[in-house]
């Protein structure tokens, strides 16, 4: 009888302290709403000999950003704005695109859908006002791009 | 396969090892490829909880916390229900955890199919869902195995494969049948999990959320089986006398003295 009790008084406190935890942090979902504008592409990691090189240079080049994102669904974007309704609406200089946006796993990956196109992002990074992506490309050499943004409207 | 925890032969350890190996195979590739999150990978798990606590993500780390706590929880309940009910019904106390792992899988594929709006919050409740599934069974085959069968611990698994790989380069060891079935029991799980993972993994491509309706048949395979071994054996009992004088000495399995 003790010892059940001894258990159920540590379930019991377990629970407690673990969901007031939880209820102090900031979700993710909450976290990434609001309009964000993107402010930089990097290699973050490439399967080549060039990042042997201290001179090459990791931002990565208009051009090469052009190509990289042809066949993405948020190319040409430049600002996204989330929505609660789980609506992403991206917008570029030419272009407008009505999405769908949801996360995966522990909040973690950014699943994106639209136009018959689904794509996933990995977040490595979520405050309340800076955001960055990675995604895996396979052009010319094979690597992870970075992307960073910076929260311009909540 | 489950009934008897005593005396256990080398056969009916591969039979739950595969099964449920299987099952935990599919299982883990089904929530990578539905939550983006394992679910019979508690290492994992653990090493994303210090990276997550690191980088400051204290939401993630409290989420990856909570999944472990659920596996720890299945393992926990499947066990304490073992040790209660053994004495009296070996079968049902065996049968219970399953049944319970059964109900889970079936929340989440049913939830899946008619509910799931992919929210963040459904994603961590249905990986809560799934790794307490996870855990009910380990507990379960690691008890009623005395430890000889894990069907999600496949660091422990590839261990003592090495381990193995190793001795056998004596002959004595070679020649050592203790050595040789565990041998085959871990090879049966290895490559019964990696077997379930492969085909969750192609066969989600044709049937979606009915993989868990899948996984759930092989469960009540591992359950199925043991019930009709042990009712044929009670029906062969009382009906053919003959019979009942061969297998005089060989108890039922209905209960563990």
């Amino acid at each position: 009888m003790k010892y059940t009790f001894i258990y159920l008084a540590i379930f019991t406190s377990t629970m407690v302290v673990y969901f007031t935890l939880l209820s102090l942090q900031e979700s993710p979902t909450s976290n990434i709403l609001g309009e964000w504008k993107e402010i930089s592409w990097e290699y973050e990691k490439l399967d080549s000999i060039l990042q042997k090189d201290n001179s090459f240079d990791y931002m990565v080049t208009d051009h090469i950003k052009e190509q990289i994102s042809e066949n993405l669904i948020i190319h040409k974007a430049e600002t996204w704005k989330f929505t609660d309704n789980e609506t992403l609406e991206m917008q570029g200089s030419e272009t407008q695109k009505s999405l769908h946006w949801t996360l995966k796993g522990r909040g973690n990956i950014l699943q994106i859908d639209g136009a018959d196109l689904m794509e996933h992002y990995e977040i490595q990074e979520l405050s309340s006002d800076r955001m960055v992506l990675h995604f895996n490309f396979d052009m010319q050499v094979r690597g992870i791009v970075k992307m960073t943004f910076e929260k311009i409207n909540t | 396969m489950i009934s008897n925890n005593q005396t256990r032969t080398v056969k009916e350890n591969i039979q739950l090892g595969a099964l449920t190996a299987f099952s935990a195979g599919m299982v883990n590739v089904i929530s990578v490829i539905i939550f983006f999150a394992f679910t019979s990978n508690v290492t994992g798990h653990y090493a994303i909880l210090a990276q997550e606590i690191s980088h400051g993500n204290w939401y993630q780390a409290l989420v990856v916390f909570g999944w472990i706590g659920l596996f720890f929880l299945g393992n926990f309940t499947s066990n304490l229900i073992v040790i209660n009910f053994r004495k009296e019904k070996a079968y049902l106390a065996h049968s219970i955890p399953i049944v319970l792992e059964i109900l889970c899988l079936l929340v989440v594929g049913t939830y899946i199919q008619f509910y799931y709006k992919e929210t963040l919050l459904e994603t961590e409740l249905m990986v809560s869902a799934m790794l307490f599934a996870m855990g009910i069974q380990n507990g379960l085959t690691a008890t009623i195995s005395n430890s000889a069968v894990k069907t999600t611990h496949l660091t422990g698994l590839t261990t003592d494969l090495g381990i193995l790989a190793s001795l056998f380069t004596k002959k004595e060891n070679r020649e050592n049948p203790h050595l040789r079935n565990k041998w085959k029991l871990l090879l049966a799980i290895m490559s019964s999990y990696l077997a379930g993972g492969i085909s969750a993994g192609y066969i989600y491509l044709n049937i979606a959320y009915n993989v868990f309706y899948i996984v759930c048949v092989f469960l009540v395979i591992v359950i199925g089986y043991d019930f009709y071994r042990l009712k044929m054996r009670s029906l062969l009992q009382r009906k053919q006398p003959y019979y009942r004088k061969i297998i005089k000495s060989q108890a039922p399995q209905l209960s563990n003295h």
